[in-house]
């Protein structure tokens, strides 16, 4: 295969009809290799659960890279009820524009649901991460809905004690850790198809230098 | 010089069923010993009740009937607020008591599109405020005040169709007393013309030099200077509510007409509001305050209802409402807006701080921020919270973790080492911070990354001073 070829088919925004059966509209690049592959990049429009079997095990560090790329554009990425401080050094340092960034604290879940769903739909936001305490199946199709609407990058992170079985999110991801990787399972994507684990590694963004 | 006059004949009930939350069946009356109908709702109306009927003849057709004595002073203010709304279609608006303004709208006519264009949007936003008017365009401000009361709803631009109009009014359109009324009628005078076709001498010394001087005004053959409203330095609105109120929704149809009498006078200097005030008075004149916030200024009722709804819904009453005040706190002007057929740069971030706004609506204006980094060597103050959309200067390239915690946690140790969800190995570190022995808040810290067997990664300091213990600060999530 020629060079060309190959950095072409590389490119998160091409789509291998062997892979999936049906094309998403928008997507944009992870930044990793094995994730563009299997996934197609972070698809935009499309509400994506990630399940973080822990903390720290580089559940943020995924998205990163797409968070910095959206963060050139005009649009906001937001910070739904995230655990912690979001940390302003960590976040410039991976590239992203602080001055896209919004934090946004809500008490309680239907205020985090309501401001997701907010900023979704609004379409001034690019990304929009929320973390909120429970979710339904009816606040995941009234965000799937917002996510449409807005054509932006949609995550919410749950916790694995509490996973239903069946949920209507088009895009579901478990992440773990390994000794030196970060694990990432495709549990349901659109088009179908189970895809195997991949790995990101050695580690979290910005650690590979010092493993 | 082109007159429109503004009349507001329902004014005295107006000023209580706006709120939307009026009582069925209600009358407002005059005041002594056999007090009056002086206006009354439709329902009372199709009950039989008709203005000057006395009350106790009021109440026989309609026992439930609610009557309220009228209040003059309200019904003054609340001209003096429309007033201000009215000044967004000239800048010279007078208050004709008791129930008119008068509008010089002769400068106006091109930006709004010519006359019949004017009129039917100032009569379209007055009802959008819960009045019904009569308007009338007259070239002198008492033929425009006549006509209007007059029912007649007619431009006239010329004096000789405004003399021509004039003349076939009724005589009641005078301002008089009801001795000049009867003598008037005695001597078989019943319209204008009639009266104007008096020798003006004989006029003078029978019905007074005023009566003359009224007719001469109205004709144009004496100057009639009106009093230019002069509105005060801020905004504010007020508004009774005849039943009380504890619904948001209920409070929000009263408080969207307050709204749209500020948009009114905000557009009258091309500015916007960036913090307005929805005060809400209890039955025991206990006060809750609504206050939103801007990040951009805007006249936009729509945005501005939307916010206040937020805010509202977020705001605990102190029991049930029995009025409110809207009041502009800052108002700032209206950048002029770029209309190009590409969405600009300015147009996003426009859009942005809506959101902002929305959700700071919401949640309070605190749980809604950007972040901005700082040049302290100290993990906890590197960073601010900062105005969304705010630049930030650049910082040094460290390797840093994507959470911090709010306040450092104590590790475990075992044998020794620090401990969490398994054995810490480190992988980088020592980082020494040591700073702040100026302010007070000293920080003499060994830094390291750490990572358990599960593969989460941490930010662990350990401390110089007191010396050994181990504290989680970040997560590298």
């Amino acid at each position: 295969m020629s060079a060309a070829l190959d950095t072409l088919l590389h490119n998160a925004a091409i789509w291998r009809g062997s892979e999936r059966s049906r094309a998403e509209s928008a997507a944009i690049p992870s930044g990793f290799d094995a994730l563009d592959e299997t996934l197609g990049g972070w698809p935009l429009g499309a509400l994506i659960e990630i399940i973080a079997r822990r903390e720290g095990i580089g559940e943020v560090s995924v998205l990163l890279p797409a968070l910095a790329r959206l963060s050139r554009g005009e649009r906001w990425v937001a910070l739904i009820n995230a655990p912690h401080i979001p940390y302003a050094p960590a976040l410039f340092h991976a590239g992203i524009d602080l001055a896209k960034v919004v934090v946004i604290r809500a008490t309680g879940t239907a205020d985090t649901l309501w401001a997701m769903e907010q900023a979704l739909r609004s379409g001034t936001c690019s990304a929009v991460l929320g973390w909120p305490a429970a979710m339904t199946e009816q606040a995941i199709r009234r965000l799937q809905l917002a996510t449409e609407t807005g054509r932006a990058l949609g995550i919410y992170f749950t916790q694995p004690g509490a996973i239903p079985r069946t949920s209507p999110v088009p895009y579901r991801l478990q992440i773990d850790g390994t000794i030196d990787s970060i694990r990432v399972e495709v549990l349901k994507r659109r088009g179908g198809g189970l895809a195997s684990p991949l790995l990101i590694g050695p580690a979290q963004i910005g650690l590979a230098k010092i493993f | 010089m082109l007159w429109l006059c503004l009349n507001f004949p329902r004014l005295p009930i107006e000023i209580f069923l706006r709120a939307g939350v009026a009582p069925d069946s209600l009358a407002v009356a005059g005041s002594g010993n056999a007090p009056l109908v002086i206006t009354c709702d439709a329902r009372s109306a199709a009950a039989g009740i008709r203005d000057g009927m006395t009350v106790s003849a009021a109440y026989a057709l309609l026992p439930e009937l609610n009557v309220r004595p009228r209040d003059t002073s309200a019904e003054q203010r609340c001209l003096e607020e429309i007033a201000l709304w009215a000044l967004q279609f000239t800048s010279q608006v007078s208050v004709h008591a008791p129930d008119s303004l008068l509008l010089e709208i002769g400068a106006s006519l091109k930006l709004f599109g010519g006359l019949d264009a004017l009129c039917n949007r100032i009569n379209e936003s007055a009802a959008q405020l819960g009045f019904d008017t009569l308007t009338a365009v007259a070239p002198t401000p008492r033929g425009a005040y006549w006509l209007a009361r007059s029912g007649l709803g007619i431009s006239v631009t010329d004096r000789e169709t405004l003399q021509h109009r004039l003349n076939r009014l009724p005589v009641a359109c005078l301002d008089a007393e009801a001795k000049t009324f009867q003598s008037l009628a005695r001597t078989g005078i019943q319209t204008i013309g009639q009266l104007a076709r008096l020798p003006r001498d004989a006029l003078a010394r029978r019905f007074g030099q005023r009566l003359l001087d009224q007719l001469d005004r109205a004709f144009g053959k004496l100057p009639d200077p009106q009093m230019t409203f002069i509105p005060p330095s801020a905004f504010s609105a007020h508004l009774a509510l005849p039943s009380p109120v504890s619904e948001a929704q209920a409070l929000l149809f009263a408080a969207h007409r307050l709204i749209l009498q500020m948009t009114g006078y905000l557009s009258a200097g091309n500015a916007g509001v960036t913090r307005f005030r929805l005060v809400l008075e209890n039955e025991s004149g206990k006060t809750t305050d609504a206050i939103v916030a801007l990040s951009m200024p805007s006249r936009d009722p729509k945005h501005l209802l939307n916010l206040l709804r937020e805010r509202l819904l977020q705001t605990r009453l102190a029991g049930r409402s029995e009025a409110i005040t809207l009041e502009a706190l800052d108002i700032a002007q209206l950048a002029p807006r770029n209309f190009s057929f590409l969405p600009d740069a300015a147009h996003a971030r426009e859009e942005r701080a809506t959101l902002v706004e929305k959700l700071r609506a919401r949640l309070g204006s605190d749980a809604v921020h950007g972040l901005s980094l700082f040049p302290d060597a100290r993990p906890e103050l590197a960073w601010h919270e900062a105005e969304p959309g705010m630049r930030t200067q650049p910082g040094p390239p460290l390797l840093r973790p994507a959470w911090l915690l709010k306040q450092p946690g104590q590790l475990k140790l075992h044998d020794g080492q620090p401990y969490l969800d398994g054995q810490l190995r480190i992988l980088d570190g020592p980082e020494r911070i040591e700073s702040g022995w100026w302010d007070g808040f000293d920080v003499m810290r060994d830094y390291f990354i750490a990572r358990n067997t599960s593969g989460a990664t941490f930010w662990v300091y350990r401390e110089r001073v007191p010396a050994g213990n181990w504290f989680l600060h970040g997560i590298f999530s």
